[in-house]
């Protein structure tokens, strides 16, 4: 069967996009997202402050 | 538990980055704005809980039918939770005792997160597992996070043995609690989580029980609910009372814990629990409860009873009750009297209590258990009206071995504090070669008798917890003193008995503690490891279960696990939590059950020695000849 320019042009860019798809792991992040800070532990630590302890000194018993 | 550090709680893992969950963008299931380049442009409109403020639109996008019925489920809504107190209040004051049922109890509601990836919200959040998304909870930084006090104490044996469940089959929560009991809609107006159409049920698995083997199950059927003959003693909680501190904070109070058991009237049969009796736990409802919103906030409070219907997650195929016809049958202590009840709540339960002549009589012909009780040292254990009766006796040396408040607070006249857990003299410090081991014995005497003890002194020990007392004991049997006992239900027994509590300290003189160590009580890990395949030894790991079975570890030892071939015993098989001790008879038995007999040797074990040598103390006291002390205990095992 022959094919014309334009399918074999089509084809090509499908491959391509699958190609850069599969290159990049198939994940959603970008260069910026969260997990740039979320998978570094020193930079959370440094970041994260204590968090006040919200139980009351006058809690007694089992709940 | 182990609280997370707040870096901890955030930390997303690489294992979630390589799973399915990974695949998607953080913004998806969480909004906010992944291009920003600092930490407040990128929390702006940042949702930490999408499974409880979004789930048709993020879990729901692949767990559809899951993310339609969980919103409605128990754990979601609680449901249940406000019925039975809008039974108790009215049109009246219903609207302040939800508000105060909001602000004291709902905090323990949950949806998927709660279960899949993170510690509830109850139990402080934070990654369990780096956010990688697990199909089955975690069972101590999940399930029994919030069902702590109860279920993880009673399974995993932080009271009694623990279940056999978990001890022989190493079952877990979700073994009997499937998926789609936890993701059910609860219907409206739902009595109960037993009425749930998917609550699990003994039945499930234990089948045509009428049919088989067992003679009892044949004559109960249908009489007896399982836990009445299969569970272990449970907590009973009071008068909770609720309010709000002076920094805004809601808290809630139970003024009185006891462990016990009670056979009632079932006050709820239904279809697949149609039994007579049942195992009751009493509740902490009061007519006090929310005071502080409302008085008088549930004039309707004895349409339901305190007692309610339970189901102890502390299974054992043979117990105290089961062992013979005649532990339950006609024992008025086991079953629920009038005389239990408190007089605010005697209507409530009248249909629950069980009048003399209702009571199963006692059986005529009865296998006997035939406990030898002839080795047992009664002398190890005495009354609050002993020591009341002796407390001026010279020879007579009272010590609390609580914590340092607990002890200012009050304590029994007289009594010298003397914490095992945080007195310096008596064990190795934590950094030394061999850490938390028993001192040698020149530290040891002096340290002793700068606390006014010497070795002929009668040696009276209490805590809150026998446990405390009980290592204590069994410093000072190590130690060369005969003469010593514990106080039989702790300082809680001594005040129930109506004896006097005071702040003041005493005054003692030092003296000289003339050591004799029992130098062959105590065995190093190269004995253990040498005979762990030994027939005539039996070693016997007294932590609770969570560390036996390595669910989770100690923080001094290098991985968690046990000793291979060790018996798991938690230790409050043998102490009870508020320092009253079971019978003799009884703990023998006990002991007999799981082989841990009297004619082998017995080495205990557990982490640092200390609860180990409560078990020292406790096997002695039931005369077991040769009873060891691992002292050196896992955390140094762990370094072979």
């Amino acid at each position: 069967m022959k094919t014309n320019g334009l399918e074999i042009r089509l084809s090509q860019t499908l491959l391509c996009t699958a190609l850069f798809c599969l290159i990049l792991g198939g994940n959603a992040y970008g260069e910026d997202s969260c997990i740039t800070c979320h998978t570094d532990g020193d930079l959370l630590e440094e970041n994260l402050a204590d968090t006040e302890n919200k139980t009351s000194a006058l809690q007694a018993g089992s709940g | 538990m182990a609280p997370l550090e707040p870096q901890e709680k955030v930390l997303v893992s690489e294992d979630f980055l390589d799973s399915v969950h990974g695949e998607l963008a953080c913004v998806d299931c969480h909004s906010g704005d992944d291009t920003a380049d600092d930490k407040e442009g990128a929390h702006e409109g940042f949702d930490p809980h999408p499974s409880i403020n979004n789930p048709q639109e993020t879990c729901g996008e692949c767990h559809e039918e899951i993310a339609e019925t969980v919103p409605f489920s128990l754990h979601a809504t609680l449901s249940t939770f406000p019925g039975y107190l809008a039974k108790r209040a009215d049109d009246d004051t219903w609207d302040k005792v939800d508000h105060g049922r909001s602000r004291h109890c709902a905090s323990c509601h949950t949806s998927c997160g709660g279960c899949h990836v993170s510690r509830p919200q109850y139990a402080g959040k934070g990654f369990v597992d780096g956010h990688v998304f697990s199909a089955k909870p975690d069972p101590v930084n999940q399930c029994t996070a919030c069902h702590g006090s109860r279920v993880g104490n009673e399974f995993f044996g932080s009271r009694g043995q623990g279940d056999v469940h978990l001890r022989k089959f190493n079952m877990s929560c979700e073994d009997c609690h499937s998926a789609s009991e936890m993701h059910a809609a609860a219907p409206d107006g739902l009595e109960n989580r037993y009425h749930l159409e998917q609550a699990v049920n003994c039945r499930d698995c234990h089948k045509d029980l009428q049919y088989g083997s067992v003679r009892d199950h044949r004559i109960h059927n249908n009489k007896v609910q399982c836990q009445v003959c299969h569970s272990q003693t449970y907590v009973n909680c009071y008068s909770c009372h609720t309010g709000t501190d002076d920094q805004g904070i809601a808290y809630f109070i139970n003024n009185h814990e006891f462990e016990g058991m009670k056979i009632g009237f079932n006050p709820d049969r239904i279809p697949g629990n149609n039994y007579e009796f049942a195992l009751l736990r009493h509740v902490p409802v009061d007519l006090e409860l929310f005071d502080s919103y409302i008085k008088d906030g549930f004039p309707r409070f004895d349409v339901s009873p305190t007692w309610k219907r339970t189901s102890p997650h502390n299974i054992q195929r043979r117990t105290w009750q089961n062992a013979t016809c005649n532990n339950c049958h006609g024992q008025r202590d086991l079953f629920l009297a009038e005389s239990d009840l408190l007089d605010y709540e005697k209507k409530a339960n009248f249909g629950v209590t069980v009048a003399d002549d209702q009571i199963p009589p006692k059986r005529a012909r009865v296998m006997e258990l035939d406990i030898d009780t002839s080795n047992v040292n009664p002398a190890r254990i005495v009354s609050a009206k002993w020591l009341h009766e002796h407390l001026a006796d010279e020879s007579v040396v009272v010590l609390d071995a609580r914590n340092e408040e607990a002890y200012e607070a009050e304590h029994i006249p007289g009594a010298i504090h003397l914490d095992p857990n945080a007195t310096q003299g008596l064990r190795t410090d934590v950094d030394d070669a061999i850490p938390l081991i028993i001192e040698d014995d020149e530290t040891l005497a002096e340290t002793l008798g700068e606390y006014g003890i010497a070795r002929d002194d009668h040696i009276v020990v209490y805590s809150n917890r026998g446990t405390d007392a009980g290592f204590l004991l069994g410093i000072l049997d190590y130690a060369g003193a005969d003469n010593i006992s514990i106080l039989d239900g702790g300082i809680i027994g001594w005040e129930e008995a109506g004896f006097e509590l005071t702040e003041e300290e005493p005054d003692w003189e030092e003296k000289i503690f003339e050591i004799k160590s029992r130098k062959h009580l105590i065995v190093d890990s190269e004995f253990v490891k040498s005979n762990m395949d030994n027939s005539e030894v039996v070693i016997v790991d007294v932590r609770v279960m969570q560390q036996s079975t390595g669910l989770t570890g100690h923080s001094l030892a290098e991985r968690p696990g046990r000793i291979p071939g060790s018996v798991m015993l938690p230790l409050p098989a043998l102490y009870m939590d508020d320092s009253f001790i079971k019978s003799a008879e009884e703990l023998l038995w006990v002991l007999r059950e799981r082989n841990i007999r009297p004619d082998r040797t017995i080495i205990v074990t557990c982490n640092t020695g200390n609860w180990a040598a409560a078990g020292m103390f406790m096997l002695r006291y039931l005369g077991y000849p040769d009873v060891r002390l691992h002292d050196e205990s896992w955390i140094n095992w762990t370094d072979l």
